[in-house]
């Protein structure tokens, strides 16, 4: 059996037991999981390791170094792309042949393809939240320099993160990073985007027996409004007179709301005396991921984080552990006391996979309870109507 | 449609590199114009200064009779032609090609019109009301065409779209390129590092070349194929241009008796009227060391009997290499080879370097298949002195206006 160059992140398998003198499309290995797939264009299968779950992709040479570049290259910039393992090249294959190479990377675990969240009753609302989702990742590899190519629903996976839902980019074999992208860039890959959403819209009309005058045409062009609303509020130069410091604090504040974090405000005078020109440089889109890393060592997504915090904060303000002095035995007592023994119960019952969404859902269906009663509930109470209810999420 | 007008553009790049300068280019409506230079060259930063992807740092850029140097890529008319050409499964063909002019709106019967014109032309159109599961690899991707014919553009880009097919697809590829050309007339600018194909498909090919402290500029020269092949204005387009490529020696001009004659290595030409009157000036650089330019096709192999030794050279075959309708002959010169910065630059993009070239000099000449030679014969060469090149050994200039 041929051997071919492997290129491999530590701490993955080696990947060397499988096939690699045949086809992807060929394999038949022990190793082969089913998982759900969206829309592809190359063979791609799916192989679990006592590491994990891995999506091995079969392309030509010069997409597959692309891909695996970017994406590597990405990991360090954003948290939202597939996490790059390996890329592989059979030497012994013509480089510009389907099968010469291949790219791995690991499963993203909890997503949905797009088809699940769009098809069924019920896309009025979710469609709101993938205009956020779509465009906030557009905006946060903008941010990062990176030029996609080919903005896709099916080059896009999705799951929840607490009321919102969360795009993961996979497919980076058009992309391209630079220090910062042009206006022509950022504004043709809008292009792209809104092309790719109109065909995969029209396409979904097409299978349901409806002609394209039917389709949901409009989504990639909401997205891009959505898209430039929020590269707006990121970037827009504010003009302030000298006594409104205020005015920065609160946007920071907003930025942060907005799960971006601030990593310098630029203040530059005018030409008239008493303004001042203030622009922000924003960095990473995980303000509170981070931040409830550091206060409590949970790991969450974004928007999790965002409830989490705000569920830490009122059982702070509320059993009067809001100073800084006792904000570290607060911590500890929410953590212990009713985050830990909530998450273990929903391990048990709930039937979703990621236990951090069971408790956003928790949170948000006690927020319901209060909100029809005029008055707080006790989280003992407000868990079991979650579990007698069904366990209701965002929806 | 629509022509293409670049004035003094330059592009430095936000890190301060220096891609593009003073690019002067007029590009007709409807021409097929082909940017060609070795890897590195700013090719495709123009290109993608007109699509709009690049700022432009320096002069100007039009499309049509406007400035476009702020527009938004979309507001341009253009199509960027092999971006991403993922088909619909569920989809007609005829839906394929027109849901991008649904989503801009397009009245029903525009629509129509347009697809059925552009399904025309790359005949597709008995599949139109097929998916594009029941077409085949070639004709799916005419389908992707179509998507950009459909448009309407001013012009087509593309930037080394046949680069990642096989050998024998990109010929097929190729040839399909020109037809559709032919078909549309539409403004194309095509970039490729590939001379062949660059001489192959352009009606106008522009060489470029990586700029450098003392020449701020990449345009090298512009014009037919034949014209670049013919007459090349300096020793880079005369050793990019042509496959395979000029033979290039060190020679100098003597005058005897009224008449002009070229020392090279081998032999002595005499320089008749017709080619001095091709090269104007070309006689005051006698006594000076020249570069002397000679493609393999101006070299054949003299029938037995002998020819005039004033218009032939002696070459002991090295290798023969045949080809059906031409046979190549390699053989060596007794002179280290010509090394100029602009051959320096030529290969460096081959991976070579000057140093590592020995000291005589490879020639081929290209004589009929006819013609039976095997190592070690020796054989006459009669050269078309019309066809010699000469060249500044210093600055690479042709010597000798058009
Ligand atoms: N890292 C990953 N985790 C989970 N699923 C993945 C991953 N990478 C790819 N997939 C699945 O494989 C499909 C094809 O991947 P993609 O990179 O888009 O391939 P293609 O280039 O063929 O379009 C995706 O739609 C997705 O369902
Ligand atoms: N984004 C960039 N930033 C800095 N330098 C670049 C960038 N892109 C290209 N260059 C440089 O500009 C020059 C021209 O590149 P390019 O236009 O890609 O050439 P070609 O297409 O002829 O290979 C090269 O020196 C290249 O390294
Ligand atoms: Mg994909
Ligand atoms: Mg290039």
């Amino acid at each position: 059996m041929s051997l071919p160059n492997l290129l491999i992140h530590p701490g993955h398998p080696d990947f060397l037991d499988l096939p690699w003198d045949e086809s992807v499309s060929d394999w038949e290995h022990d190793r082969i999981v089913e998982m759900p797939a969206g829309v592809h264009r190359h063979p791609v299968v799916f192989v679990a390791y006592d590491e994990g779950v891995y999506v091995v992709k079969e392309l030509p040479h010069h997409f597959a170094q692309n891909e695996y570049s970017v994406l590597t290259e990405l990991e360090n910039r954003t948290y939202r792309s597939a996490p790059p393992v390996g890329l592989v090249h059979r030497g012994w294959v013509d480089d510009s042949e389907e099968h010469s190479a291949a790219v791995i990377t690991q499963y993203v675990t909890h997503t949905f393809p797009y088809r699940r969240l769009i098809a069924g009753i019920g896309f009025g609302k979710r469609r709101a939240r993938l205009l956020d989702s779509v465009a906030g990742l557009l905006v946060e590899l903008h941010l990062a320099g990176c030029y996609w190519g080919d903005c896709s629903l099916s080059n896009l996976l999705y799951r929840y993160d607490g009321g919102a839902i969360e795009a993961v980019m996979i497919d980076a074999e058009t992309s391209y990073l630079r220090e910062t992208l042009s206006d022509g860039q950022r504004l043709e890959d809008l292009e792209v985007m809104k092309m790719n959403l109109a065909g995969e819209m029209a396409d979904i009309a097409a299978e349901k027996g409806v002609g394209i005058d039917q389709a949901d045409l409009r989504l990639g062009e909401d997205v891009e409004a959505t898209y430039l609303a929020l590269w707006e509020e990121l970037n827009a130069d504010l003009i302030i007179t000298r006594d409104e410091g205020f005015r920065i604090r609160e946007r920071i504040a907003r930025l942060n709301d907005l799960g971006f974090s601030v990593d310098d405000v630029e203040l530059d005078p005018t030409d008239e005396g008493n303004l001042v020109q203030m622009r922000v440089h924003v960095g990473n889109r995980k303000f509170n991921s981070d931040r409830l890393r550091q206060l409590t060592g949970l790991a969450a997504k974004e928007n999790q984080a965002r409830l989490l915090l705000g569920d830490l904060s009122y059982f702070l303000a509320k059993n009067g552990y809001a100073s800084d002095a006792h904000r570290a035995v607060g911590v500890f007592a929410w953590l212990s006391g009713v985050y830990e023994p909530i998450v273990s119960q929903i391990r048990t019952v709930w039937p979703g996979d990621d236990p951090v969404q069971g408790y956003c859902d928790f949170l948000h269906h006690r927020m319901r309870l209060a909100t029809e009663r005029g008055f707080d509930v006790e989280n003992d109470e407000a868990l079991s109507s979650w579990m007698e209810s069904g366990f209701p999420g965002f929806d | 449609m629509a022509q293409i007008v670049m004035e003094g553009l330059g592009k430095i790049y936000d890190d301060g590199t220096r891609a593009v300068g003073d690019v002067n280019l007029e590009i007709g409506d409807g021409e097929f114009l082909v940017l060609v230079g070795p890897s590195g060259c700013g090719k495709s930063t123009v290109l993608r200064m007109i699509a709009g992807l690049e700022d432009i740092t320096e002069g100007t850029m039009s499309i049509g009779d406007r400035v476009i140097n702020d527009v938004a890529p979309k507001d341009r008319d253009i199509a960027m032609v092999f971006q991403n050409y993922a088909l619909y499964p569920h989809m007609t063909v005829r839906d394929n090609m027109a849901f991008g002019l649904k989503l801009r709106k397009m009245k029903k019967e525009e629509i129509d019109r347009r697809v059925n014109e552009a399904a025309e032309i790359l005949e597709i159109t008995d599949f139109l009301e097929r998916r594009p599961r029941a077409l085949s690899g070639g004709q799916r991707q005419r389908v992707a065409m179509g998507r950009a014919i459909v448009r309407e553009p001013a012009a087509y880009l593309m930037d080394e779209p046949l680069s990642n097919l096989d050998a024998k697809l990109r010929v097929q590829m190729r040839a399909e390129l020109e037809r559709l050309h032919t078909r549309l007339g539409t403004t194309t600018v095509y970039v490729t590092h590939d001379q062949v194909e660059a001489m192959t498909l352009g009606d106008r090919v522009a060489v470029l070349r990586a700029v450098s402290d003392n020449r701020p500029f990449n345009l090298q020269q512009v014009g037919p194929p034949a014209e670049l092949y013919a007459s090349p204005d300096n020793l880079f387009v005369a050793g990019f241009i042509g496959s395979p490529p000029m033979n290039l020696t060190y020679g100098h001009l003597e005058s005897e008796n009224g008449s002009v004659f070229a020392k090279l290595p081998n032999t002595r030409l005499k320089i008749d009227q017709a080619a001095l009157d091709h090269h104007p000036g070309l006689e005051s650089h006698t006594g000076q060391e020249l570069v002397v330019g000679l493609r393999p096709s101006a070299l054949e192999a003299a029938v037995v009997g002998g020819s005039d030794p004033e218009r032939s050279m002696m070459a002991t075959v090295d290798v023969t290499e045949m080809l059906g309708a031409d046979t190549y002959i390699h053989f060596t010169v007794d002179r280290a080879p010509v090394v100029t910065p602009d051959i320096e630059e030529l290969l460096a993009d081959t991976g070579q370097s000057a140093s590592s070239l020995g000291d005589t000099t490879n020639f081929i000449a290209r004589v009929s298949p006819d013609v039976q030679v095997r190592h070690g014969d020796n054989v006459e060469l009669v050269v078309d002195t019309s066809k010699l090149h000469f060249f500044d050994k210093t600055s690479g200039e042709r010597i000798g206006a058009k």
